[in-house]
């Protein structure tokens, strides 16, 4: 991956959850969890970790941060295997955002963020932090009374607590308008810019497009895909497709736009005579759209829309794995783990 | 860290969980019950038009606070259960437990803090209104229980809400939604406060003793031992030892203070075992 020195490196880190299992409840079951995980992250970049619901995001994040012990594998930190760093020292190197936290009581923000301040027995003040996440003017307000927006950003502004080298963001969109969202995005990349390793969760492509330096792609626990976004579309084979509409001309074959392009012509929208999209393996460089820009317009075409569409995440997990698009995350992946490539049957501990 | 600086920052964890429960709608509820039990208690068992029953003396200060027990062992058990049966299940369901969990803390320190402060809450006001109780009691009596009475009244009023703080708190981090954290927690305070005497008498019959005259020397003897596996009993026991005459436990002392250290030693010990394994 591009950036600096590898901050986090997981070599084949596994954690499985442990289950009842009635009528014996002292002989625990392994359920889900996360298998095998290898990832190396960088000071300076932001990594897309997405997967459908029950991919194990959340369980990966957990795990990295410390509240779950891995069952096997090596987690480094900073160049250093995690145990060694000690229990202390580990959790300075990592900020975590846990998805939605719902932030309750009558105490407010600058008091919950000082409770964290001495959890931490650091001297640092909340008044700054708070100020860089927005909420200068909602220091004092009752927690209850906060919008999930100002939840968000109170949990982001606690994980961000100690400059720490890791930060780990659960589903940090969810609850913000769009506004703030390009605002949180902006915040992001300069924390990046400044050095910070950051790893951000989701199941939304198109939003993470937006803003990370790579990509790793989790589906039942396990790591699927992972690179920059062009290197896993690539090696999946599920480039970018060009989504085109306009009027005055009728489009013709595919081959006319050159060897190797398939097209699906769809509905025309509102004031369009046509509406396609064209597809090459190996994607569309800035030469290419422009030639079929060029093709379209000398032949009397006058285009309203020029869109480069990602694949979507069932296309990219249903090209990793082999499984049928529409049968991509209709079954969230349960304790019963199937595996994708390597990973065993259920087996008790 | 040094232990001192660790000592002094659970202290300050514990005064913020503290001061939020102090802020908290049931705390209101709790001031009421400990004002109704604690308060109404002693004005009204120190008059001395009051009849109580033929057993039971009330012709010292002292005597009267250890009737008042009963109200306290009722009320303030009872305030820490409002306060404490969704002490961790709730922060697990907001999310906040993982903040917390993630931070560079050790987990038997957060854990401390987290007793502490529910202790602290119900403590401090049942303090207050123990004070209050006393001077009501003087405006009846025109007497003061000694010093040494009081702090030794309180020193098992201390214990007694600590062993419930670690109880709740231990169900809670077992409960994983708010439905099994109420039932567990008003279970656990019913099974000690309102079912123990039924408890005893089930045990002693099945143990051959006879249990038609729940006054015979007998059966005293057996619920006093069956009385020590409950907090409230050994509650009873601690403070029954400072009477006088007959209405001082048959047992010997050291039995109920090795008792009242179990008590506190083992919900606890279980109690920061399992949040050492917590899960967010």
């Amino acid at each position: 991956m591009s950036g600096g020195e590898p901050v986090l490196q997981l070599s084949e880190v596994t954690f499985r959850y442990r289950l009842p299992n009635w009528p014996k409840p002292w002989l625990k079951r392994l359920g889900a969890g996360i298998h095998k995980v290898d990832l190396e992250v960088h000071s300076g970049s932001i990594l897309g970790l997405i997967g459908p619901n029950g991919a194990g995001k959340t369980t990966l994040l957990h795990t990295i941060a410390g509240l779950h012990r891995h069952d096997s594998g090596n987690v480094r930190l900073a160049g250093q295997d995690r145990k060694m760093l000690g229990w202390a020292n580990a959790q300075r190197h990592i900020g975590l955002m846990p998805e939605r936290v719902n932030w309750t009581g009558s105490s407010t923000p600058r008091e919950a963020l000082k409770r964290i301040v001495t959890m931490r027995g650091e001297g640092e003040t909340p008044e700054q932090l708070l100020e860089l996440v927005g909420m200068r003017s909602r220091m004092d307000i009752p927690l209850e009374n906060m919008s999930q927006g100002m939840r968000q950003r109170l949990s982001l502004a606690c994980a961000l607590l100690g400059s720490p080298d890791i930060l780990l963001l659960d589903e940090p969109m969810n609850g913000l308008d769009p506004v703030a969202q390009a605002a949180f995005r902006r915040l992001l990349r300069n924390l990046a810019d400044s050095g910070v390793a950051i790893i951000v969760s989701s199941h939304n492509l198109q939003e993470m497009e937006l803003f990370v330096d790579s990509l790793a792609i989790l589906h039942r626990g396990q790591m699927v895909s992972y690179g920059s976004l062009q290197d896993v579309e690539r090696a999946l084979g599920c480039s970018p497709s060009l989504l085109i509409a306009g009027n005055g001309w009728s489009p013709p074959s595919a081959g006319s736009f050159g060897a190797g392009v398939t097209m699906e012509m769809c509905e025309a929208w509102h004031g369009e005579e046509w509406r396609f999209t064209l597809h090459r393996n190996d994607g569309w460089s800035g030469d290419e759209k422009h030639d079929v820009l060029q093709a379209i317009e000398e032949a009397g075409g006058r285009i309203s829309l020029l869109q480069t569409v990602l694949p979507s995440l069932e296309d990219l997990l249903s090209a990793a794995t082999g499984e049928a698009a529409d049968e991509i995350g209709f079954e969230i992946a349960s304790d019963s783990m199937i595996p994708v490539r390597t990973w065993g049957v259920e087996e008790d501990e | 860290m040094n232990r001192l600086a660790r000592e002094k920052r659970v202290l300050s964890l514990s005064w913020f969980e503290a001061r939020q429960h102090f802020r908290s709608p049931r705390m209101l509820a709790l001031i009421a019950l400990l004002t109704l039990f604690i308060g109404g208690g002693s004005w009204g068992l120190s008059d001395s038009n009051s009849t109580v029953t033929a057993q039971l003396q009330m012709d010292t200060p002292y005597e009267v606070l250890f009737l008042v027990s009963l109200f306290v062992l009722f009320s303030s058990t009872l305030g820490v259960v409002l306060l404490g049966f969704d002490g961790i299940s709730r922060k697990r369901l907001t999310g906040e437990l993982a903040i917390e969990l993630a931070q560079p803390i050790d987990r038997t320190d957060l854990a401390r803090s987290q007793l502490q402060g529910l202790w602290l809450a119900v403590f401090i006001p049942t303090a207050l209104a123990c004070v209050i109780g006393i001077m009501l009691i003087y405006a009846q009596m025109d007497a003061w229980p000694t010093v040494g009475e009081f702090i030794y009244f309180m020193i098992p009023t201390a214990l007694v809400i600590y062993w419930y703080a670690c109880i709740q708190l231990l169900a809670s981090s077992i409960a994983k939604d708010l439905g099994s954290s109420v039932t567990l927690g008003v279970g656990v305070w019913m099974l000690f406060t309102l079912i123990w005497l039924l408890v005893t008498a089930v045990i002693a019959s099945l143990m051959g003793v006879d249990v038609t005259n729940l006054e015979s020397i007998e059966y005293n003897r057996f619920s006093e031992i069956v009385d020590l596996f409950s907090p409230n009993g050994v509650y009873q026991l601690l403070l029954e030892n400072k009477l006088t005459g007959e209405d001082r436990p048959t047992m010997g002392t050291a039995y109920i203070w090795t008792a009242a250290a179990l008590w506190s030693l083992i919900p606890s010990a279980l109690f920061l075992a399992r949040f050492k394994r917590l899960k967010p």
